[in-house]
């Protein structure tokens, strides 16, 4: 029996009106549900190493996807020709972009939300992972821990914060050391640097409020934590600063592929004709690639939710970001028991089974606030980011078992994103198979951040390959410069740099956010940057202004006012970020405006 | 350049404090971070006060605040943030950032008048992520009343505070329609004058043991679901949407420490703000504390007396070895304050405020000091959104740092 009929088998079995069956060399599914459940059973079901991968065409009863268009429409890309089109302003399309301004090419960005880093790159703990990775996935660790090692040197050329404290992976009972071997071996494997087992002393030593119950731990001195923003910002900018262009509001539409090559790409902003395009959109990834004609995987979003905590608690993950070991069962806060290693072994097969991939972090974030998080379930819609409250409630309760100190009160905000999962759950970087002018970075989920300048560099690669191929002569950018000035919070500065700063201009000296010390001045800043934008979330993303616990009560109408100051329009034209995001409505009449 | 008194914000308290320690003193500064006086009063000009036996509008009485504290030598710096407190031996080192540079004073004594800050939607825990659309009443005052711009045209409140209540005056009195105040509580959380001041008076519905169970709308509210709680519980057959713009979230205030805490202040599990004595000093010696920052007045009188006092207690300060002593309550307390006792200070008729954890009839407000009761009143009713007063005499009581001191309500 061949493994496709054995796949259609097994996916009958979920529900009959399920079929798979083979199309270039993919597994395709076909069928109609109105479970949500089965689809990603099916999915999961269906993947074979034999396949490229898994492409879903099971439709889920009733469901719509929204549209989300821009509502912006003109022709300032039309006719355009470029060399490269990088479709999606997320980390990766940004890292990518900012490796092919090393090159003398025409290269463009379009991303079809108000600014760069919106989606996962924003909802997003900005954990740099070691690169350990204990399921299994291959590309995912690779580019994890070949991405990590180049952190030190971006941070810098890019002046964004950037901390390698190491991560930690909590034990609790002796006979758990044998998941240190597994972990050691594999990050010899992996060359994950520094791998080592630690008692409950040195851990102390390491975060001083540990959990009472992890009496070992595994160091993983190459994790570290970056602000997620900041860094997929200042790579965009940095690219612009190097000849790059960046199109904001602008959505791929559609695709005009002939003989095997994509030959225009149609936007709300007009037709461009590039000679190769890169396919970095995230959870949009596999709908961009069917438009090319080169679909192999199947987006199946997975949202995950965090949980932010104030920073008078930070003190839990003072340095380091901690994660319980998936052999480690804690029963409640106040287990101190041994279990003995039969009785301890068989449960943990028996939790990890149900626990799989679904263990919550405590994460140390470059802010200084706590994050936990990320509690995972599959949704059908790509951008479901409604956190549920029973989850936040849910995340809250397991969470008290690692630091019992955690109140609800304590929470200051929470989020969720989703992830791009495909059925393989993992990495997709490659050339086109079937079209040839298009790199994939599609199914980039966790530790998608830490890989970004690891994948852009084989994306980078790939583009310039697939030119060169053409004919094309590739030169290099003689007059890159990798040096990016990013906007910092002068509160950091020594006193009498920023005693100076204020006299030379007395605008650093007007605090407008309260929470987090900052002046308007640096407001001002942040729309001086090569790609400007003026709204106010992109303001809280290259600042931090509005971001602390007053989650901007006070100081958003001094920032609308700061804006609109600098655009020379009427402050009800700035919005919170999307064109629709309107804040105000009309001038109120009879109140003097100040 | 030294000052005997720093006194960090120019609200309400701030100014009384500030005006009280110029009696004593007249090396006063008064920092307040916006461009003038007023913190909160600024933002209700419509709202009604009785202070001094005068009736005013918040308006003018700021105006006569104003008036009232240019008359004394209190030195004033608007537009003046407070960055860091280092304490030195006996006094505080702080840097204060203008427009002018930054500006490093020795204070004796600092009075911390801050204010607070209302929790967001996110502490509220309002289903879904935040889009335009959501606000907390403090943004809704500073957009009406301090910009002239007006962000809603139907909306709906989630929160009865007196907070919540001048939001939607001022949204009213701009024409727009406020359709409901949904509270999750069963009893409103404003003082019952206002209710009917406001809520009565235009007709808005106030809809008890109510959540908000769903926003709606991309990138504005486009409509809320609201359900009904019934014993702790969504009742699934009562969720109903409500289309608006808007969804003001007003669930409650924190005492806002910020400057201090770094310090190692110690902070009241009850109140949010820092613990303190009798007069009103803090856990850490020469730091004052009054306003809504120490906790969240809903009285403006109490206000006014706590922030006098300490203004002078602040301008006599000497610094003298404390011995303190706990105040504990039982869990019929939401908070009593101060929650503790400084023996070798004044300890003649010392002013404790104290608000129920709910509300009770026929019951007595008794303190007993080693097991022995040592004052008793009925206060009939007891009401929880009201923060009530007693004053108790302890010198007349033999206090030694072994004593216990219990509040109860029986």
């Amino acid at each position: 029996m061949t493994s496709i009929s054995k796949i259609d088998k097994a996916v009958k079995l979920i529900n009959s009106s399920f079929s798979a069956r083979e199309e270039n060399n993919c597994v395709l599914l076909e069928g109609n549900t109105s479970s949500y459940d089965e689809i990603i059973l099916a999915g999961k079901t269906a993947v074979s190493k034999n396949h490229y991968g898994v492409l879903n065409n099971i439709t889920l009863d009733g469901f719509k996807e929204e549209d989300d268009s821009p509502n912006i429409t003109d022709y300032s890309l039309d006719n355009v020709q470029v060399d490269c089109l990088v479709i999606g302003g997320g980390v990766i399309g940004s890292a990518v972009l900012r490796e092919l301004s090393k090159y003398k090419l025409k290269s463009v960005l379009i991303e079809k939300e108000s600014d760069i880093s919106t989606h996962a790159s924003y909802k997003n703990a900005g954990v740099i992972d070691s690169g350990i990775d204990v399921y299994n996935h291959q590309y995912r660790s690779m580019y994890a821990v070949r991405g990590n090692m180049m952190f030190d040197k971006l941070a810098s050329e890019l002046e964004v914060p950037f901390e390698r404290n190491g991560h930690l992976i909590l034990l609790k009972n002796r006979f758990e050391k044998f998941f240190y071997s597994k972990v050691f071996v594999k990050s010899k494997k992996l060359l994950i640097p520094g791998v080592k087992l630690i008692n409950r002393k040195t851990l102390l030593q390491i975060e001083s409020e540990a959990p009472r119950w992890a009496n070992y731990a595994i160091y993983l001195p190459s994790g570290g934590s970056i602000d997620p923003y900041k860094y997929t910002v200042a790579l965009a900018e940095n690219a612009v600063e190097n000849g790059a262009i960046v199109s904001l509001n602008t959505k791929c539409l559609s695709m005009e592929v002939e003989d095997n090559l994509i030959k225009s790409v149609t936007t709300n902003r007009g037709t461009i004709y590039p000679k190769v395009v890169i396919n970095a959109t995230g959870v949009f990834a596999d709908k961009i690639a069917e438009m090319a004609n080169d679909r192999t995987f199947t987006i199946h979003p997975v949202k995950a939710t965090n949980v932010v905590l104030d920073k008078k608690v930070s003190f839990i993950a003072k340095r380091t970001s901690f994660i319980k070991s998936p052999v480690t069962v804690i029963r409640d806060e106040y287990d101190t028991k041994r279990v003995g290693p039969i009785r301890g072994i068989r449960k943990l097969i028996k939790y990890n089974k149900k626990h799989k991939d679904n263990e919550l972090s405590t994460i140390h974030t470059i802010s200084g606030n706590v994050i936990i998080g990320p509690k995972k379930e599959e949704t059908p819609i790509r951008y479901d980011y409604s956190p549920d409250i029973k989850i936040i409630n849910n995340i809250l309760d397991e969470q008290r078992k690692v630091s019992p100190k955690i109140k609800k009160s304590d929470v200051i905000s929470y989020y969720s994103g989703t992830r791009a999962q495909t059925f393989e759950e993992d990495f997709v970087i490659r050339k086109g198979i079937t079209t040839k002018n298009i790199i994939e970075a599609a199914g980039i989920e966790y530790p998608g951040l830490t890989a970004s300048p690891a994948i852009a560099l084989d994306v980078a690669d790939f583009t310039i390959d697939y030119l060169k191929e053409c004919g094309i002569d590739v030169k290099i950018n003689k007059v890159f410069n990798p040096h990016h000035t990013s906007v910092k919070p002068i509160k950091d500065y020594p006193s009498t740099l920023r005693d100076k700063l204020i006299k030379s201009n007395p605008k650093y000296g007007i605090i407008v956010c309260k929470c987090e010390e900052i002046s308007l001045g640096e407001i001002e800043d942040c729309m001086k940057s090569p790609i400007p934008v003026y709204n106010l979330d992109a303001i809280k993303r290259r600042i931090g202004a509005s971001g602390g616990r007053c989650q901007g009560s006070f100081c958003l109408p001094l920032i609308q006012e700061a804006i609109a100051r600098k655009k020379r329009t009427d402050i009800i034209n700035i919005k919170k970020s999307s064109n629709d995001s309107i804040i105000l409505y009309q001038k109120v009449e009879g109140i003097k405006h100040e | 350049m030294n000052k005997d008194v720093l006194i960090i914000g120019g609200g309400i308290s701030g100014i009384y404090a500030a005006i009280e320690a110029a009696s004593k003193s007249s090396n006063i500064l008064l920092v307040e971070n916006e461009k003038q006086l007023g913190g909160v009063l600024r933002r209700l000009p419509f709202n009604d006060f009785n202070v001094d036996s005068k009736k005013f509008t918040g308006k003018e009485y700021l105006d006569y605040l104003i008036q009232k504290i240019n008359k004394t030598q209190v030195e004033i710096w608007t537009e003046s943030y407070v960055s860091k407190i280092t304490k030195e031996d006996s006094t505080f080192s702080v840097d204060i950032i203008t427009r002018e540079g930054i500006k490093s004073i020795k204070a004796k004594t600092i009075i911390n008048a801050t204010g607070y800050h209302e929790k967001t939607a996110s502490q509220s825990f309002i289903p879904g992520s935040i889009i335009a659309g959501i606000f907390t009443s403090t943004a809704i005052l500073n957009y009406v009343n301090l910009m002239g711009y007006l962000p809603t045209k139907k909306c709906v409140f989630y929160g009865s505070t007196d907070h919540a209540l001048s939001a939607i005056h001022s949204l009213i009195l701009n024409g727009t329609e406020v359709v409901g105040v949904f509270d999750e509580k069963n009893q409103p959380s404003c003082l019952d004058k206002n209710k009917e001041k406001i809520l009565d008076r235009y007709n808005i519905p106030l809809f008890l043991s109510h959540t908000i169970t769903n926003v709606f709308g991309k990138d504005r509210v486009e409509a809320i679901e609201v359900s009904e709680i019934v014993n702790g519980m969504i009742k699934e057959e009562t969720r109903k949407i409500i289309e608006c713009d808007a969804l003001i979230v007003s669930q409650g205030f924190i005492p806002d420490n910020k400057l201090i805490e770094p310090l190692n202040a110690k902070m009241s599990l009850w109140t949010k703000g820092p613990i303190v004595d009798q007069n009103s000093m803090t856990s850490i010696d020469g730091i004052f504390v009054t306003g809504n920052s120490l906790m969240i007045h809903n009285d403006i009188d109490n206000m006014i007396i706590n922030a006098k006092e300490v203004g002078l207690n602040a301008s006599k300060y000497k610094p003298l070895e404390r011995k303190l002593i706990e105040i504990n309550f039982d869990e019929n307390y939401l908070f009593v304050e101060p929650e503790a006792i400084d023996l070798s200070s004044n300890l003649s008729n010392i002013n404790f405020f104290f608000r129920p954890s709910k509300s009770f009839n026929d019951k007595r407000i008794k303190v007993y000091l080693n097991k022995e009761e040592i004052f008793s009143k009925e206060y009939n009713p007891l009401n929880s959104t009201k923060m009530e007063n007693l004053i108790l005499d302890l010198k007349k009581c033999e206090l030694t740092q072994e004593s216990t001191i219990i509040f109860k309500i029986e």
